[in-house]
């Protein structure tokens, strides 16, 4: 093969130096454009069946101080630096929370029996009857279904803050008397995140074994 | 399994007068013979605070050709007793006093946690292995008494979707 000489070489040499700088533009312009496209998609939350709905970003949670069952208080940093399921209920609900607290029961048994056995995961009741259910009325409670599980409740507006930012409903209602009160509530179980932030949520009919499966699905996803 | 329920509802509202019209009830037209009225599975079970209400649970089964309708009940071993009933609706637990539950003839109906229920307020001191005696009032039937055993709260019941969940409207 001859080597071009002359002004004809000269030029053919600047087209491949323009060439090369061109594809080399639309090699960097093509990434950028890949990675803005990326950016401006929602968060894909991680695929873990149908037992939980995970967040596409987890919320964090406000501070609030809540006293729990032994009288010390609980705050938010007692949901930081490992995983907890809250629950909202009250002791004196005869029917739905019994079932919730059975299947939280179930789960923990499937998560610490499972493998990799876990036993890292809190299980916390927050009593929404603060005047019925001191910390002595949610110890039993608790303690009736897992000596592990945690019993907290407070002040109404120490209540709120913490069911407002999980998106928990809560409402007093008529009793069967008028000495008696009843409540309307979220049967939802809530996974936090060791940031003490709102990962997903169990809507119910629970299962426990379909919601342990998940909820290892979602630590692996997060790691 | 429902295709089997209502042929055996229409076999017995047709047999029912058949076999039971005059004989068994004699003159006597309005109450369905109680025999045909079952209640099953009676249990109580106390509140796991101790300090809340204990739920009663119990399954009616209709086998007369009339309507059989549980409006009330009592206990020796409760102050008083409400009939109540729970439903999930949107994710959220509802509980509301229920005024009557309808048991349609060849239906039942059970009481059951997450469903209609007794609520057994006063009821102290109740253990496992014990047994209460409930008493039963219907708007269409004399009262009855049944002897319910004393179960531990969400043992049985962990997890369990029930196949008769009531839809009874107050």
């Amino acid at each position: 093969m001859s080597t071009p000489i002359g002004p004809q070489a000269e030029q053919s040499r600047r087209i491949r130096w323009a060439l090369r700088i061109a594809g080399a533009a639309v090699v960097v312009l093509g990434l950028w454009f890949v990675s803005e496209v990326r950016r401006s998609l929602p968060p894909q939350a991680p695929e873990v069946g149908p037992a939980a709905t995970v967040l596409p970003v987890p919320k964090p949670l406000p501070t609030f101080t809540l006293t729990d069952d032994a009288g010390e208080p609980f705050t938010r940093e007692r949901l930081e630096g490992h995983w907890s399921f809250l629950f909202f209920g009250y002791a004196s609900c005869p029917s739905i929370c019994p079932i919730t607290m059975a299947t939280l029961r179930d789960l923990r048994h499937e998560l610490v029996t499972g493998s990799p056995p876990l036993d890292d995961a809190q299980v916390v009741l927050v009593s929404i009857d603060p005047d019925r259910d001191d910390p002595a009325t949610l110890h039993h409670y608790v303690h009736y279904f897992d000596p592990t599980f945690v019993g907290a409740t407070g002040e109404p507006a120490e209540i709120d803050r913490l069911t407002r930012a999980l998106g928990v409903f809560h409402q007093r209602t008529p009793g069967g008397s008028d000495d008696d009160y009843d409540f309307d509530h979220s049967a939802s179980v809530l996974l936090v995140d060791p940031d003490a932030s709102l990962h997903a949520v169990f809507s119910p009919p629970i299962d426990p074994a379909a919601a342990a499966e998940a909820f290892r699905a979602i630590r692996k996803a997060r790691r | 399994m429902r295709a089997a329920g209502r042929a055996l509802a229409l076999a017995l509202a047709l047999a029912g007068p058949l076999a039971c019209g005059g004989n068994e009830r004699g003159g006597e037209a309005r109450p369905a013979p109680s025999a045909a009225l079952e209640i099953r599975d009676a249990r109580v079970e106390p509140s796991p605070s101790g300090a809340g209400p204990a739920g009663g649970f119990l399954t009616l089964v209709n086998g007369s050709d009339r309507p059989w309708t549980l409006v009330g009940a009592s206990s020796p071993a409760a102050a008083r007793v409400e009939l109540h009933r729970s439903w999930i609706e949107s994710g959220v637990a509802h509980m509301a006093p229920l005024d009557a539950l309808p048991v349609a003839p060849g239906e039942r109906v059970a009481l059951e946690p997450g469903g209609a229920h007794l609520m057994l307020f006063g009821a102290t001191g109740l253990a496992p292995g014990d047994t209460v005696v409930l008493r039963l009032e219907f708007a269409d039937a004399p009262p009855r008494e049944v002897t319910a055993r004393v179960v531990a709260a969400g043992g049985e019941h962990a997890g369990h979707e029930g196949e008769h969940a009531p839809h009874a409207h107050p």
